[in-house]
């Protein structure tokens, strides 16, 4: 019945073992699809959201039809989104779960299929699991609850801690950022609300499993997390969806708030089914002394449009990002990352890696910028692109603005084909052409994945080995 | 729409040219501004280089440009006026009427223009110099048109001086078209020498032939306004180009410069070395294209692009692209951005050399690469300048 990670083999039908779907059981539907101010009203009562929220819902849905596509990027594939043609809102049937055993079955089937195994998930310090729009479960070991952390779902994050919540919420990417940021704040609902208090330090991990499981059902997560001074977080997200014949629209915000000394990881696989829109606002600021790391792995999906992003607003602040990004047929990852340097001595480094193949497509689009008064500031960024054959394609946009002459920027990018050297050693050595495309991918990626938590560096590696099936030729 | 009449109609061309004129002023007068968001617009505002129909006669009027060539006998430089009613030459093939707003500006008016045309298989060893001069106040339309035909070789050095002055309305619009045919070698190598707040617009696309080559070397230093837009398409298999860039901003000087490479065929090489220097309040944007086409296989493409920012108040950015469509590829490209490195200067200060001067040396060994392309007599006022303009000892540094 449930099937442990290591029974999963590589060369099994995709679609059979991921891409499953459970039976579509709610007893709430949003009356129609597409978006009115009715739906954003009724959104908001069901939730019992407090007048603000209510009001910054309106506003945004008004910002988000006033406000026009992006005139970059992939055209052809964001003019095919019909937004009067998505669900906006779907409540699943299970209320909020207490313990593991209250989840109902289908939900847990869903994890199973994942591969989470029994004895990991004890270890798992929270697993706050996203099925469908609504945070199902959630727990959290006590330790951490103890030690004052709030780990709560964005909904009940609100109602719960509104004042925090009310203090952050949309003050680093409003409603007016983008349209998708927009239509985000209008409908958001869903995600991880988490707040470090000074100086705690969150050694395991806090990780969340969303999934989109409804047909035409956009999902629109709203996750805030705010390290307090000195405080310490890793929070890891995972994504595995269903595949779907039509196309489903995901549209998330993440803010990352990380006050002096405080530090923040946010760890992300997606894996999209191939005909999802993800269209992601990612953004962090991080104040004195503080360092954001954005750890992004984008496998699947149609269009991904991600660029996470730091501001680095006091003095020795830190970014990281690195990321990863595998475009197979049909899909086309735009991916990359923006940091902004708005103080003196602050420092990033941007670390990308992608990999076409079968006609896909990626790009590296990223934008670093250093405000005049942002003296001795450090920025390092390098992307590699891997292409597989002749049908794919590799673009690399980076954008760099140095507004003082005491900053240090090295940029370098290299795009090329599989080594034949490296190919004919490794089949010298026995290896078929196959394992040895495998493992020199693997090997790509490598600097990636050893960031990884091990249950997630061995599930990445296996999409990939599912991902280059019979890519010789 | 009541569309100005061209100001310029000369009897003497043929009806094609013409034709292609009242394109071109249409597009000028009628198309919409280009797009600020795209890369190329990102730096500089179009709105600078609008000049409205109705007064474009007067700033004509008002600026000057006239043409000088040193060339080794029997090469002579046509007036391109004059070539286009003697025999068929290609004006505007690689930079027609819909190529933009400003070069239909020049496509529809220009009057004066240099057209080179190197023989078939003609060696020229020694290099061939074209003068260009500027002055007044007005606009000046240049247009040159080099034509290398098979398996011909020669180096061109050209070089613009003069300074247009006024209240910064005029400018002078450059278009170059270059055509390098099979098996053809052409080393070009531009030196701006203009003075002032002298500002340019300039367009410059080459197309290269297979086995052809191109070595263009570019250098401008100076206080200018200068948006360049810079493209070599590699149509034959096997083409090469090799683009070096120096430039030396200070006072208020902006240079605002696009390459594109365009690899269409297999095995073509392209190469960019980018080298610049600001001082004072000098801004200095780079996009740069490159472009591995489906059919362009076993293509290499280098990009590189390094900044040395002297003093307080500059601004450079940067912006590399990479569109690569096919795997057999090698690409690459690299920037940097950075002050001159105290621990060299410390160096070079230790063995008793003053700060200001090591600081022009260093200037000068990281303007090195590119300049060590151009031939020695044109180098002299290059360096001159650097040596002239440098004020290594801005309040910062003074307190180290």
């Amino acid at each position: 019945m449930r099937q442990p990670v290591h029974d999963i083999l590589v060369g099994e039908d995709y679609a059979s073992k991921w891409g499953f779907s459970s039976p579509e059981e709610y007893y709430f539907r949003a009356p129609k699809k597409g978006l009115s101010h009715e739906l954003v009203e009724m959104m908001s009562k069901m939730k019992k959201e407090p007048e603000w929220m209510r009001e910054f819902r309106h506003k945004a849905l008004d910002t988000f039809w006033a406000k026009p596509m992006p005139t970059w990027g992939n055209q052809e594939a964001l003019g095919k989104i019909d937004f009067d043609d998505i669900y906006y809102y779907i409540k699943p049937v299970e209320q909020m779960g207490q313990t593991w055993d209250d989840v109902p079955e289908d939900i847990k089937r869903t994890f199973d299929r994942l591969g989470i195994p029994e004895a990991e998930r004890k270890f798992l310090s929270g697993v706050s699991a996203q099925y469908e729009s609504e945070t199902v479960y959630h727990s959290i070991r006590d330790e951490i609850s103890k030690l004052g952390v709030i780990f709560l779902g964005m909904d009940s994050g609100l109602m719960e801690h509104e004042d925090i919540v009310k203090r952050f919420f949309g003050t680093l990417i409003p409603p007016t950022d983008n349209k998708f940021a927009a239509l985000n704040s209008a409908v958001w609902s869903g995600g991880s609300f988490i707040y470090v208090p000074p100086g705690v330090r969150v050694d395991i991990p806090l990780q969340a499993y969303f999934r989109i499981n409804a047909k035409n059902m956009g999902q629109f997560e709203r996750t805030l997390i705010i390290a307090d001074k000195g405080a310490r977080v890793h929070y890891i997200e995972g994504c595995t969806a269903p595949v779907y014949s039509s196309s489903s629209l995901h549209s998330a915000v993440v803010e990352l708030i990380a006050l002096e000394d405080a530090y923040i990881r946010y760890t992300t696989i997606q894996n999209w089914s191939n005909n999802i829109y993800n269209l992601v606002t990612k953004r962090a600021i991080a104040y004195k002394n503080a360092t954001v790391e954005w750890v992004d792995g984008n496998i699947g999906s149609m269009l991904t449009m991600k660029y996470p992003c730091v501001v680095l607003a006091g003095e020795n602040a830190r970014g990281e990002i690195l990321s990863v990004a595998f475009g197979g047929t049909s899909q086309h990852q735009d991916a990359g990352a923006k940091v902004f340097h708005m103080a003196p001595r602050t420092s990033s480094t941007i670390t990308s890696k992608s990999i076409s193949k079968g006609g896909g497509r990626t790009t590296y689009r990223g934008w670093v910028k250093t405000a005049p008064n942002a003296e001795d500031v450090r920025v390092s960024v390098k992307c590699d692109a891997l292409i597989l054959d002749p049908a794919s394609r590799s673009d690399t946009y980076p954008t760099m603005e140095i507004g003082n002459p005491k900053v240090r920027v090295e940029h370098e990018a290299s795009v090329s084909k599989l080594s034949d050297d490296q190919l004919f050693y490794l089949m010298s050595r026995g290896l078929s052409e196959n394992e040895s495309r495998v493992l020199i991918v693997n090997g790509f990626i490598e600097q990636f994945v050893k960031e990884l938590p091990m249950e997630y560096a061995v599930e990445l590696n296996r999409l990939i080995e599912m991902e280059m099936e019979g890519s010789v030729g | 729409m009541n569309v100005p009449t061209p100001p310029l109609e000369l009897a003497q061309e043929p009806e094609e040219l013409k034709n292609i004129r009242r394109k071109a002023w249409n597009v000028y007068t009628q198309a919409p501004f280009p797009d600020r968001a795209s890369t190329l617009w990102r730096f500089s505002s179009p709105e600078a280089f609008w000049i409205i129909p109705e007064n474009i006669s007067s700033m004509l009027e008002r600026g000057k440009i006239t043409y000088k060539l040193e060339a080794p006998n029997g090469l002579l430089l046509s007036d391109l006026q004059q070539a286009v009613s003697d025999e068929s030459v290609p004006v505007g093939a690689l930079v027609g009427p819909e190529f933009g707003k400003f070069e239909a500006l020049n496509l529809a008016l220009w009057e004066r223009g240099a057209y080179l045309r190197i023989p078939e298989r003609a060696k020229i060893d020694q290099p061939v110099v074209l003068r260009k001069h500027v002055s007044g106040e007005g606009l000046v339309l240049d247009r040159s048109l080099i034509h290398v035909a098979r398996e011909a070789s020669l180096t061109i050095v050209e070089v613009l001086e003069g300074e247009l002055t006024g209240n910064g309305n005029g400018y002078l619009n450059a278009v170059k078209e270059v055509l390098v045919e099979e098996g053809a070698a052409l080393t070009l190598v531009e030196i701006d020498l203009t003075r002032g707040t002298t500002r340019a617009f300039v367009t410059a696309r080459h197309s290269i032939g297979s086995n052809a080559e191109l070595k263009w070397v570019l250098a401008r230093f100076g206080e200018g306004v200068l948006k360049a837009n810079l493209g070599a398409c590699l149509s034959g298999q096997g083409a090469k180009s090799e683009i070096s860039g120096a430039v030396f901003g200070f006072g208020q000087g902006k240079s605002d410069i696009h390459t594109f490479h365009d690899h269409v065929e297999k095995r073509t090489f392209s190469n960019i070395v980018l080298r610049v220097v600001l001082q004072d309040r000098a801004r200095s944007a780079y996009t740069g294209l490159i472009r591995i086409g489906t059919n362009a296989s076993y293509s290499e493409a280098f990009q590189e692009n390094q900044n040395l920012l002297l003093s307080g108040d500059v601004r450079a950015e940067s912006i590399p692209e990479l569109e690569i469509l096919t795997d057999e590829v090698q690409c690459k490209h690299g920037v940097t951005v950075g002050p001159v490195e105290e621990e060299l200067l410390f160096y070079l200060m230790s063995r008793g050399v003053p700060r200001e001067d090591a600081v022009r040396l260093l200037v000068a060994g990281f303007l090195e690469p590119v300049l060590g392309h151009i031939p020695g007599d044109f180098r002299e006022p290059l360096d001159g300048r650097v040596a002239h303009s440098i004020k290594p000892a801005t309040e910062v540094e003074n307190v180290l």
